[in-house]
């Protein structure tokens, strides 16, 4: 059975009661929403709220899936919309939290200290895109989707997609290297 | 210099991933020998791609059908006390929504299709009952859809409170199907229902009994 035929048959068993298929469901798409939604947040605690909250409201208003697109899209959808709004909170409160600060407190060999810091630029550069760029990235470098399935998920056209890809990484070259 | 090769940007991505075929993927080695843009846009490409996202454990994979099935309940309990809580005032025996709806229409019929002394006005006018002196029994065939429009129309105006609060119901329900709600009324049920129907007939009657030459008019 082709992927997207066996969530329809998966969704169609969930919706008739079979426990058996819910599960199924959760245990098929709760890695790799958790990578996503991770990567949205940085931390452990909201990732796991979020993607418990995404299956909820899934399962909750499954009536309302249309199945235009996957049901893997969909989730990415309600998971990317439940990360914005945390994203946004922490924005408005001028509390963006980055993850490693443990580098001072263990000093290694300086290109490691150096490496790190790099990446701790990077993330901060990445953390400051804007909205849409800053999604399309993750979800093209990060998550490995093909801009098809990123403009599906970000409810845009291909050349939107393939638009805010380009200027996320000008961007972020253009920062890093004037640092 | 920034390069202004789209082509090969675009399969960066792509290139990390090790999704290219052979020949893209020569392409773009091809091109990064020469481009130090491209290089540094995949350096950062990959550093991207490299953090690492935490495994929570076991565990908290095999407990997540758990938590959303368990919330998923909470979520629809909340929601249906909601509904009650909401409805607590209107409440009446469930079987009264169904009556209401299909007296709307019943209800049409009957006054157009019984022998009664109410009898449908064939003046042309929106005015649909009159008072006469033993009218006789009308066939369905016999009105015009004017004059049908407005037996329906009245009856809806007769029920109109009735109507929202099914209307209402209907909304919190979508799939729920009234004909079943008629097919659960047992026989008492269907006495009650057949019991307002001809009430509402009679106070009709009186009603045209008592309205002045002036309302006749108007109608």
């Amino acid at each position: 059975m082709a992927p997207m035929d066996e969530d329809l048959d998966l969704i169609t068993r969930t919706a008739a009661g079979e426990q058996e298929a819910f599960n199924e469901l959760v245990i098929k798409y709760q890695k790799p929403l958790y990578s996503l939604l991770y990567r949205m947040v940085s931390n452990h605690e909201d990732a796991a709220d979020l993607l418990q909250k995404t299956f909820v409201r899934a399962f909750t208003g499954i009536a309302g899936f249309e199945r235009r697109s996957s049901f893997k899209t969909w989730l990415y959808q309600i998971a990317i919309n439940l990360a914005k709004n945390v994203y946004r909170d922490r924005a408005r409160a001028g509390h963006i939290p980055l993850d490693d600060v443990v580098i001072s407190r263990d000093p290694r060999t300086l290109e490691t200290l150096i490496e790190k810091e790099s990446r701790q630029q990077l993330r901060q550069q990445f953390a400051g895109l804007p909205e849409k760029q800053r999604l399309t990235l993750l979800l093209r470098v990060q998550e490995n989707r093909k801009f098809e399935e990123i403009a599906d998920i970000m409810k845009c056209s291909l050349g939107t997609a393939k638009a805010n890809y380009h200027y996320a990484v000008q961007k972020l070259k253009k920062k890093l290297a004037g640092q | 210099m920034t390069c202004k090769n789209d082509e090969i940007k675009e399969l960066l991505p792509a290139y990390l991933g090790q999704e290219l075929d052979f020949a893209a993927l020569k392409r773009v080695e091809a091109h990064l020998a020469s481009c130090e843009d491209c290089r540094s846009e995949l350096a950062i490409l990959a550093m991207l791609s490299e953090e690492a996202v935490p495994d929570p454990g076991q565990a908290f994979w095999m407990e997540m059908p758990l938590k959303v099935r368990r919330e998923v309940r909470e979520k629809r309990e909340k929601r249906s006390s909601l509904t009650a809580r909401f409805l607590r005032p209107f409440a009446v025996p469930r079987w009264t929504w169904a009556a209401t709806a299909a007296a709307v229409l019943i209800t049409a019929l009957w006054l157009v299709v019984q022998p009664s002394p109410v009898k449908v006005a064939f003046d042309g006018s929106d005015s649909l009952f009159e008072e006469t002196g033993g009218g006789e029994p009308l066939d369905l065939a016999e009105l015009s859809p004017t004059q049908l429009d407005a037996a329906v129309l009245w009856a809806q105006n007769q029920f109109a409170t009735e109507t929202d609060a099914v209307n209402e119901d209907l909304l919190e329900n979508p799939e729920r199907d009234l004909s079943d709600d008629l097919s659960n009324l047992n026989g008492k049920e269907l006495d009650r229902l057949y019991e307002m129907l001809k009430k509402e007939e009679q106070n009709l009657r009186n009603k045209g009994r008592k309205r002045t030459p002036r309302e006749k008019e108007i109608g």
